[in-house]
């Protein structure tokens, strides 16, 4: 026991290491140039020159902290997900929560212009947040309802594809009636990125976050009962149906906001666990949960990084997580394939 | 000695919804009994074992535990009395035995779930009674189905509670494995005064070891009474009785109490008299018994008739007040 502790001490310690690294990486990499020593100049004694200081303070940390919270958020609703419906494979690109939430905001951005009245930005920004999470909660309620008369695990994940078929044919239809700039706003919207959210926004998405993220931790304890099922779980004096509630607001939380500010990130969140449980080789939620976040952050650091590589284009963030993700949850599937978690 | 009633099931029905499934179920149970279930598939054992740990809702009747109505209690009061193992096997990933085990003290431990010296010694006196050091730092999914089904049984010993209900426990066991557990079972509800319900169709194993058994039929009403009384009512013979099943070795009855003396013609009657006297642990030491059986029973004492019954059950309590 002592030399599993260690282990695993020694995991989080080379994680912790990687995501600074990944951190710094992400600070200073970009089209205009900035040295280690510029960047601490800037933090430690406030003195740089004008245009470095307006590219750390507005591009580079806000960039920065979002793809940190925003990869720790997915992931965490992801390893939520996957213990409230019992199954490997739910997540909320997946099984279609985020198709909920980007309806939820074509709704919003693309049906704004029918109100009766102008709305200020803060205004508008809130509602796509808000829309967002009442979107991905409408399918999480469904989906929910649906697992309590089907038990098969595949047929979860058609339906999250089907509710996908059907929000994107409901956007498509939307954006037929709108004009080319809206359009463009929600089609950028949806390719994913962690780069729109403004310094003046970061505090709102942090807080938001930081709050779904320690509520997580709070339900360590009745998240390990809820793997042993609803009978055992109802047994040991724990109550399903409140945890089961929690659950699903908590996700609708942390899954909505990254996507109402980053767009339907896609992945993330079905695949961070499976490497969690791999690497430190448990489903203790003790260890996956703080694990979860720091691998989440470090992966939506890393496609961060390899999007902005080259100084012309901007690579899009889902097309990079898919070449990273599709593969390895490929093999997580095929090693898996004739455990009992996946019948 | 009078023991107190620890459980009582008054004209119980169960079922789900409007069906019931098995009703008129009446009985107590003390601490340190293991009650047996027995009855074709599809008879309501395993209903009746989810209403009483409150899984399902009771259609009619009323359960009691300490006196007090089991709706009374909370959820988390109620996890402190009854835990349970099922039929269902949870597909756990990346849970070694130990950590499944370990989370049936969720009841017992705070916010975080920390687990404290007690708890882990607990935990770790349970794996070694129940032979699991072994397994203990293997991955659950990657077991048998009956070493699963150990491990989960693991799980509600370590919830240490005062009653345990197992719906089925041997059935994916080898027979040296059941024999085995029954001998855990008896051992372990004796030492640590637990009640004991299991489902189960071992039925030599269920006859030798339980003190009370409830037998379902399909449609009929359930009927209780000590195995012994089943073996030797000619009506439930034929049903119980296969062919050459014989309870252990026949040895004299003197040889184990010596103040009880048994006047039993038949062999076999004797004997089993003999095994539910063994079971019930009386040491009856200052006065002298006298069971007869002619017809029906006759307990008497020092010359004296003390009761008359067609069952044990009768005699037995008789010779618990004496």
């Amino acid at each position: 026991m002592v030399k599993l502790r260690n282990k695993r001490t020694l995991l989080f310690a080379l994680f912790g290491i990687i995501f600074l690294c990944l951190s710094l990486c992400v600070l200073l990499r970009g089209p205009i140039k900035i040295s280690l020593h510029q960047l601490f100049s800037h933090f430690f004694n406030n003195l740089s020159e004008p245009l470095i200081t307006d590219v750390i303070r507005e591009i580079r940390v806000p960039k920065t902290l979002t793809a940190i919270f925003a990869g720790a958020s997915l992931a965490t609703s992801g390893l939520l997900m996957q213990t409230f419906f019992q199954n490997p494979l739910a997540g909320p690109f997946i099984l279609g929560i985020q198709s909920g939430s980007s309806l939820g905001v074509a709704l919003w951005v693309l049906g704004l212009k029918f109100l009766p009245f102008e709305l200020t930005s803060i205004f508008h920004k809130f509602g796509i947040t808000f829309s967002a999470m009442s979107g991905g909660l409408l399918i999480l309620i469904i989906l929910f309802l649906f697992s309590l008369k089907i038990k098969g695990k595949l047929i979860l994940l058609i339906f999250g594809l089907l509710f996908s078929y059907i929000s994107s044919g409901l956007i498509n239809i939307l954006s037929l009636l709108s004009e080319a700039n809206e359009l463009k706003n929600f089609f950028l919207w949806s390719q994913g990125s962690f780069q729109r959210v403004s310094f003046n926004e970061l505090p709102m998405f942090c807080t938001i976050s930081l709050f779904g993220l320690l509520s997580s931790l709070t339900l360590i304890r009745p998240l390990n009962l809820m793997l042993l099922g609803d009978n055992y779980a109802r047994s040991s004096g724990l109550s399903p149906e409140k945890m089961k509630f929690l659950l699903i607001i908590l996700t609708a939380i942390l899954a909505g906001l990254v996507t109402s500010f980053c767009g339907p990130v896609a992945f993330l969140g079905v695949l961070v666990p499976h490497m969690a449980r791999k690497i430190f080789g448990t489903g203790d939620h003790k260890v996956l949960i703080p694990s979860v976040m720091l691998i989440g952050a470090s992966l939506a650091l890393f496609s961060e990084l390899i999007s902005s590589l080259s100084d012309q284009v901007t690579l899009p963030l889902n097309a990079i997580l898919g070449l990273i993700g599709i593969p390895v949850l490929f093999v997580f599937l095929w090693r898996g394939r004739k455990s009992e978690a996946f019948q | 000695m009078k023991r107190g009633i620890l459980f009582q099931v008054k004209n119980l029905s169960v079922g789900y919804f409007e069906n019931i499934i098995a009703k008129d179920i009446s009985f107590n149970l003390f601490p340190g009994e293991i009650v047996s279930l027995m009855g074709p598939n599809g008879s309501g054992k395993s209903t009746l074992l989810k209403t009483l740990s409150g899984l399902l809702p009771l259609i009619k009747g009323d359960i009691l535990l300490l006196g007090k109505n089991i709706k009374s209690y909370s959820k988390k009061d109620l996890s402190k009395m009854i835990s349970l193992v099922l039929t269902e096997r949870p597909p756990l990933q990346y849970l070694s035995v130990k950590e499944v085990i370990a989370l049936g003290r969720y009841p017992h431990t705070s916010f975080w779930g920390t687990l404290k010296k007690e708890d882990s010694d607990y935990i770790d006196d349970t794996i070694s009674l129940l032979k699991l050091d072994s397994l203990k730092d293997r991955f659950f999914e990657e077991l048998s189905d009956g070493q699963k089904q150990k491990v989960l049984i693991a799980r509600a010993v370590v919830q240490d509670t005062p009653l345990i209900f197992l719906d089925e426990p041997t059935s994916f066991l080898d027979i040296p494995g059941k024999i085995e557990f029954f001998h855990f079972l008896k051992i372990f509800s004796k030492q640590k005064k637990k009640t004991i319900i299991f489902s189960s169709h071992d039925w030599e194993l269920c006859l030798k070891y339980s003190h009370t058994l409830l037998f379902f039929e399909k449609g009929k009403s359930v009927k209780m009474a000590t195995p012994e009384d089943f073996l030797l009512s000619k009506e439930h013979h034929s049903l119980l009785v296969r062919e050459n099943f014989l309870p252990e070795k026949i040895k004299q009855s003197s040889d184990v109490y010596p103040n009880i003396n048994l006047q039993i013609g038949d062999l076999r009657e004797k004997n089993w008299v003999i095994q539910a006297l063994k079971k019930r642990d009386f040491f009856p030491n200052k006065k002298s018994f006298e069971i007869k059986k002619d017809g029906d029973f006759t307990l008497h004492s020092e010359g004296k008739l003390l009761i008359e019954s067609p069952t044990l059950d009768k005699i037995f309590e008789k010779l618990e007040e004496s």
